[in-house]
């Protein structure tokens, strides 16, 4: 530490309540730790954002090519492994492109839902006073709905598609969000590097920025992670009411919904989808366990 | 305690109130005019413009609010523009046959969830622990409207057990066997993810009691293990279990949309996403403002449940 009898400058106090923060466990000093639910979740869900991002340039088939006459073909036909659709669609090329479309659907409406309940429940529990009773009301309002209707009123006044499907779960989710980021920010406001910080005329904003933001990273980056699966499960059921992405778009909601009429004829068609859907929604939620663990070694929520 | 409950009561009108200021604001936000929503794409301008009228849409927003109001007030929500009837009675309906399946699952959730946590947290560390919490994991992962295809596919159209399709066999009157044959299917899969809940908080709970020390007390009276864990730590238990019965009821409203879809159960939820893809503004309103207002009085309810059931709850209210 510097010399006491020279003023610090404030980089210097900064660092030093920083290295404080650390030594008091509030910020992820030691680094990541491997634990076996972040090597499992990591790799499913790196293979699903591989198979994602490769999509174009794996040797696959056109996933809207009709082909009527090998309609509904069984798992294991030769030219098409997982099958075809009533269409005569390859599902293998489908289930592919439907991944893409799934997962950006259910990675944006967490970053949505993540990003703008943050915000606004760090602003809510660092101001207090009316700011947070006007956005807690509001955020009330929200909850006293079930989540599911407000998204379906949301997609019924603005019409079906992928885009609005997917805000539409954002901001339902929004609240559970915020919540806990104002919780944390009611807690965090109290201590003493934020007393510091002030002290030595840091802005609110930097307060908000640099240390309850920096403070709230593990706790977000788990909570991101551990609603993605959330996220996908929700926009593909609102795909699979056919209140999100629109035909032909694969996607694995509206796959599903296809599977639900001619599951009698090939199962395949309804099974694989949701396969598909729960590996990815375990794979998540495991990434997240383990994130939860690594971010946060002392288990402290 | 009296008067707790009756400010409960009263915190409900803002709540309610609130909801139907969302309800409003969503119709109004919405793209195009709301006389044309409500009407249909086959409206002619001529009819628009007396919708407009009628409906007072050229005064300013806040009137038109207090309007529709009045008409939500006395249970008047419109007229439905598919079904050509008055919206109140035609949800209620609908209502009736949702709350059924919703009962029969919560039942089958509540009862599968105590059973399935209880005997975890009594074996706990053994095989059927492990069980249980994989299976507590996978219930939650897997969505519920595919379990309820997986479900139809296994147990209607191969082993051909229960019926996949509505409430009742159609051309026979209808009976309460052949209501609880239609049932089975999608109150469980309905159940499952709330069951998964239960069990875990009931687990949880549980193990928690009996780590404290009147239950080794208890143990060293000469009590055997089971005893002293059902009779003594399984009642304190219970509390936590309690508060879970609101987030229940909150997986079953949103379960019951999916799986009335899956299993065309004639509940709210069938006949909300029917209204959405045929543009029935009306309906679409009606069903989710009753659904809306259903949840926040069952989860005030589970609220007052709460201090009746824990002596320690202070209740200020």
């Amino acid at each position: 530490m510097a010399d006491l009898g020279s003023p610090l400058s404030t980089a210097e106090l900064e660092a030093a309540i920083g290295a404080v923060a650390v030594e008091e466990g509030l910020l992820p000093g030691r680094g990541w730790r491997l634990n076996p639910y972040l090597v499992v979740g990591g790799g499913v869900v790196m293979l699903l954002a591989l198979l994602a991002v490769l999509a174009p340039i794996l040797p696959l088939q056109d996933p809207n090519a009709l082909n009527p006459v090998d309609h509904l073909q069984p798992i294991g036909t030769p030219g098409h492994p997982l099958g075809t659709d009533q269409l005569g669609r390859d599902m293998l090329s489908r289930l592919i492109y439907g991944g893409r479309i799934t997962l950006v659907a259910g990675l944006a409406a967490a970053l949505i839902s993540t990003g703008c309940g943050v915000v606004m429940g760090l602003v809510a529990g660092y101001f207090s006073g009316w700011i947070d009773i006007g956005l807690m009301r509001l955020l009330d309002v929200l909850l006293s709905f079930p989540f599911i209707l407000l998204a379906i009123l949301i997609v019924a006044f603005y019409g079906p598609s992928t885009l609005h499907g997917l805000i539409a779960i954002a901001v339902a989710n929004l609240p559970f969000f915020a919540r806990l980021a104002r919780a944390q920010a009611l807690q965090l406001r109290e201590r003493t590097f934020v007393e510091a910080a002030r002290a030595l005329g840091v802005g609110h904003l930097g307060v908000l920025r640099r240390h309850l933001l920096r403070n709230l990273f593990p706790l977000v980056v788990s909570a991101l992670f551990l609603n993605v699966g959330w996220m996908i499960s929700q926009t593909s059921a609102l795909s699979f009411l056919g209140l999100g992405t629109q035909p032909p778009t694969p996607d694995w909601g509206t796959m599903l919904a296809d599977g639900q009429t001619y599951m009698a004829v090939q199962s395949g068609v309804a099974m694989l989808p949701g396969i598909a859907i729960v590996i990815a929604v375990v794979g998540f939620n495991v990434l997240g366990l383990g994130l939860k663990a690594a971010l946060n070694p002392e288990g402290q929520e | 305690m009296i008067s707790f409950m009756a400010r409960r009561a009263l915190l409900l009108v803002p709540v309610l109130w609130s909801v139907t200021v969302v309800v409003f604001i969503a119709l109004h936000l919405a793209p195009g005019n709301a006389a044309q929503l409500l009407l249909g794409p086959q409206a002619t301008p001529g009819q628009v413009q007396a919708l407009e009228r009628q409906l007072g849409l050229d005064q300013p927003l806040p009137v038109q609010y207090l309007h529709w109001l009045q008409g939500v007030v006395v249970g008047d929500f419109g007229t439905s523009i598919t079904y050509h009837e008055a919206v109140a009675p035609l949800v209620v309906g609908y209502l009736t046959n949702t709350l059924v399946l919703a009962a029969v699952a919560f039942v089958i959730a509540t009862l599968a969830g105590m059973v399935l946590g209880v005997l975890a947290a009594f074996f706990s560390g053994r095989l059927i622990d492990h069980v249980v919490n994989v299976g507590d994991f996978v219930g939650l992962a897997v969505p519920v409207f595919w379990l309820s295809l997986i479900f139809a596919l296994i147990f209607g159209l191969v082993l051909r057990w229960f019926p996949v399709s509505g409430m009742y066999t159609a051309g026979v009157p209808p009976s309460l066997p052949d209501l609880a044959h239609h049932i089975v299917l999608p109150a469980v899969a309905l159940a499952v993810a709330p069951a998964a809940v239960v069990a875990q908080v009931a687990r949880t709970s549980l193990l928690a009691e009996i780590g404290l020390p009147y239950v080794k007390v208890a143990r060293a009276k000469g009590l055997s293990y089971r005893r002293a864990v059902l009779r003594h730590a399984l009642r304190n238990a219970l509390i936590p279990i309690v508060t879970t019965l609101g987030l229940e009821i909150n997986y079953i409203i949103g379960g019951d949309v999916l799986v009335e879809n899956v299993f065309s159960w004639p509940g709210v939820g069938h006949l909300l996403v029917v209204s959405i893809l045929n543009r029935d503004y009306p309906v679409v309103l009606g069903a989710t403002l009753i659904l809306a207002a259903i949840f926040v009085v069952v989860n005030m309810l589970t609220d007052m449940l709460y201090p009746l059931l824990d002596p320690r709850v202070a209740v200020h209210g």
